[in-house]
């Protein structure tokens, strides 16, 4: 039988981060300051990354044996999933998925990245063939991990040059541009598609988060936001639209956690799911982002209200290990 | 029913063009092609005195108030050209709006006083109506504004104010009768920006943007004769003023051009050497746009011709409004997803480096506007009330059902 709930002990997993990330790393950090300024790191500080880092979630699904907590992909995707639902940097999974890189080819460097000594971030293409790369949080990172369909890459941080900050459309995080000679040696490859999956996944599950957080918002706000003499809620138009915004959570849920499952499990298809939960969860982040805006009215449109930070990390994450725009074209090929 | 350009109309749209190729200053049409919205209102200023100069000012106002007694047909050409030409789309608040409601309602001395300047682009415009806690529901609007001598006196706050920080003057709702129904005890001011006790203060967007604004009014006096029409008669220009709107709504104009711009992005876009508007998916996914944007096209048209419809008016307009709306985000997203990766990078709103108005190969001049553009258009189903108020009025007017 199917059971995508989570169990006891992964429930306890769940409730323990997301008490540590509402009280280390709310949304509401995000909030412009009287002077219009975010937080630098989005306030995920050098101390806070160790902290993370001595709660274990670097080497959650890194066997035991490897210095790791040996816990199944699914553990790891509810992490990303809280995650999401803080827009806290997509660092943390690149340097979950890093550790399963390193660990795989038996590195010396894992105790760093599990330790946290060690900061991976995420490098994205800017168009295909070229030399240019985002970098992504990459300020102070030591590593940057590329995925690029199948396969996966981890470069050290001095194989970037050029570097040069430029504005980020998702301004929680920083965004660099920078060049990657095409001679440029990977500290670490995998082409077997095994941890381009498994980033996908993570990406999947933050998405959902994504889709999660802004329903809970728009949920809060059509409760309490009252015109016409009774809360917004109440009306069909705002009801109906949060129901249609649960319904696509529940939908990324499903597909996401059956896909971690399925990689876990090693079912054939397992590919197919997994690039279905990332169709699925971006579809679902982005038009519930949009969707709790619209719920909003004017104050969504303002920097002032958290619900353009849904927005915009839908839209990153939705760029990441592969393109919106060919994904669907993978999905086609790979399962029909 | 029939549909035929007439001769005179082909040789109207020449006349447009050529004019428009003469005296658009380029540097202004690039930056209006990299960013189209909202507008420099530097360059605004200027594209208005050089089409007033020309006698295109407000060619849908009438001929004694400096329009230009255009048909449909010419002003729906004129359109076309202005936006095909990255030109300036004609001033929101002031000749679409308060202009035309100071026609229908306004003193003559109004008239003479407000709209020779609005057309020269001298005297910018701004909107006082939502309140923060009258959005959806702006009857129940609290800004008050008493008689006393020979002057109104104004307390209150507005909200959602745009270019409330450079506007001259600005039109605003506000209550006069606080004990007459909802609807019946608001009347329209005309309020001198400058005025002593008028406080603004920015509300920064999503986008990064600043021009949105509170407004706060303590006391402020305006002369009795700056009321629009009678006491109390503020919903009837409101709504007549939100009409106009509307119509202009459907967006048609900026929707084509910035699909034209997405069409662009796709001929040059290529991933694995396929240009990705020789996709199937992507192009399907501009053909269903376009589908739907020559519908809107045609229904516009009946609007501007005055054609009798099948339904109440204020549902048409909603109707328009709904659907360019939603284009808009429709259009944006589709631009957005030719940018692929590109589009995590977002240029500053007003950056007017060599980079981005010349643009370069890895970064063409198609890509610094786009990604504004996705994050202002949210704003489309918000402004000019929300696309779930727009549904309630075509619901209640069109077919009489309910108020919920």
């Amino acid at each position: 039988m199917i059971d995508l709930l989570p169990s006891e002990e992964q429930q306890q997993i769940i409730d323990s981060v997301a008490g540590f990330l509402e009280a280390q790393l709310p949304v509401t950090r995000l909030r412009p300051g009287p002077d219009g300024a975010r937080p630098a790191d989005a306030g995920l500080t050098d101390a806070l990354w160790h902290h993370i880092a001595s709660l274990g979630w670097f080497g959650l699904g890194v066997s035991e044996a490897q210095g790791g907590a040996g816990y199944p992909i699914v553990v790891e995707m509810l992490v990303a999933r809280e995650l999401g639902r803080h827009a806290v940097s997509p660092s943390v999974t690149a340097t979950m998925a890093a550790a399963h890189l390193a660990a795989r080819g038996g590195e010396t460097s894992l105790a760093s990245l599990i330790g946290g000594e060690r900061r991976v971030a995420v490098a994205n293409r800017v168009s295909a063939g070229g030399d240019e790369y985002h970098l992504i949080d990459g300020r102070g990172a030591d590593c940057f991990l590329i995925l690029e369909e199948t396969e996966t890459r981890l470069y050290h941080a001095s194989a970037f040059g050029r570097t040069r900050p430029v504005m980020s459309l998702d301004d929680a995080v920083t965004l660099d541009r920078a060049d990657l000679p095409a001679s440029a040696q990977p500290l670490l490859r995998d082409a077997t598609g095994d941890i381009a999956h498994r980033v996908s996944l993570l990406n999947s599950a933050q998405l959902l988060g994504v889709a999660e957080a802004a329903l809970r918002l728009a949920v809060d706000y059509a409760g309490a936001r009252e015109q016409f003499g009774q809360a917004i809620g109440s009306f069909q138009a705002i009801k109906h639209s949060c129901a249609d915004m649960a319904v696509r959570a529940e939908a990324a849920y499903a597909q996401t956690f059956f896909a971690g499952l399925s990689q876990g499990s090693r079912r054939p298809d397992a590919a197919y799911q997994i690039a279905a939960a990332k169709v699925v969860s971006a579809d679902a982040a982005l038009a519930n982002a949009r969707a709790c805006i619209q719920i909003h009215g004017g104050i969504g449109f303002t920097a002032e209200c958290d619900a353009h930070v849904f927005l915009k990390r839908a839209h990153l994450l939705g760029q990441l290990g592969g393109e919106r725009r060919w994904l669907r074209s993978t999905l086609l090929g790979s399962g029909v | 029913m029939h549909f035929e350009p007439s001769p005179g109309d082909v040789a109207f749209r020449a006349d447009v063009r050529e004019f428009i190729r003469q005296h658009l200053p380029p540097d202004m049409a690039r930056r209006s092609y990299i960013c189209s919205q909202p507008p420099d209102i530097g360059d605004f200023r200027r594209w208005q005195r050089i089409l007033h100069d020309r006698g295109w000012g407000a060619p849908h106002w009438p001929v004694e108030y400096g329009g230009t007694g255009w048909t449909a047909m010419q002003r729906h050409i004129f359109m076309e050209e202005i936006f095909r030409a990255d030109a300036i789309d004609y001033g929101w608040q002031g000749t679409h709006m308060i202009g035309p409601v100071l026609i229908a309602f306004g003193t003559e001395e109004q008239r003479r006083r407000f709209l020779p300047p609005m057309l020269r682009g001298e005297e910018i415009w701004c909107q006082g109506f939502s309140e923060p806690n009258a959005g959806s529901d702006l009857a129940s609007l609290r800004t008050r504004a008493e008689l006393a001598g020979d002057e109104w006196v104004i307390h209150g706050q507005k909200i959602w104010t745009s270019d409330a920080a450079e506007a001259d003057w600005g039109f605003f709702l506000v209550r006069t009768d606080p004990h007459a129904k909802p609807q019946r005890g608001i009347s329209m001011l005309l309020v001198p920006m400058n005025a002593p006790g008028v406080r603004v203060r920015p509300i920064e967007a999503l986008n990064g943007g600043r021009d949105l604004n509170e407004v706060f009014l303590d006391g402020v006096r305006v002369p009795r004769g700056n009321l629009v029409g009678e006491a109390g008669q503020g919903w009837t220009c409101a709504k007549y003023l939100l009409e106009k709107e509307r119509t202009a709504s459907a967006y048609l104009y900026r929707n084509r051009r910035e699909l034209e711009k997405a069409r662009e992005i796709a001929r040059a876009e290529t991933v694995e050497g396929v240009r990705l508007i020789d996709t199937p998916e992507f192009a399907r996914r501009i053909a269903r746009v376009e589908a739907d944007l020559l519908a809107l096209e045609w229904s516009v048209l009946r609007i501007l011709a005055g054609e009798k419809n099948l339904h109440d008016a204020d549902a048409v307009v909603s109707a328009l409004k709904i659907r360019g709306a939603e284009m808009q985000q429709r259009v944006a997203a589709l631009q957005l997803d030719a940018l692929g990766p590109r589009a995590l990078r977002v240029f500053a709103q007003g950056d007017r480096s060599a980079e981005v108005i010349e643009g370069t190969s890895l970064w063409p001049a198609y890509v610094p506007g786009r990604l504004g553009q996705f994050l202002y258009a949210r704003a489309a189903t918000l402004y000019g009330g929300t696309r779930e108020i727009q549904k309630n009025i075509i619901a209640r007017r069109a077919f009489g059902l309910g108020s919920g």
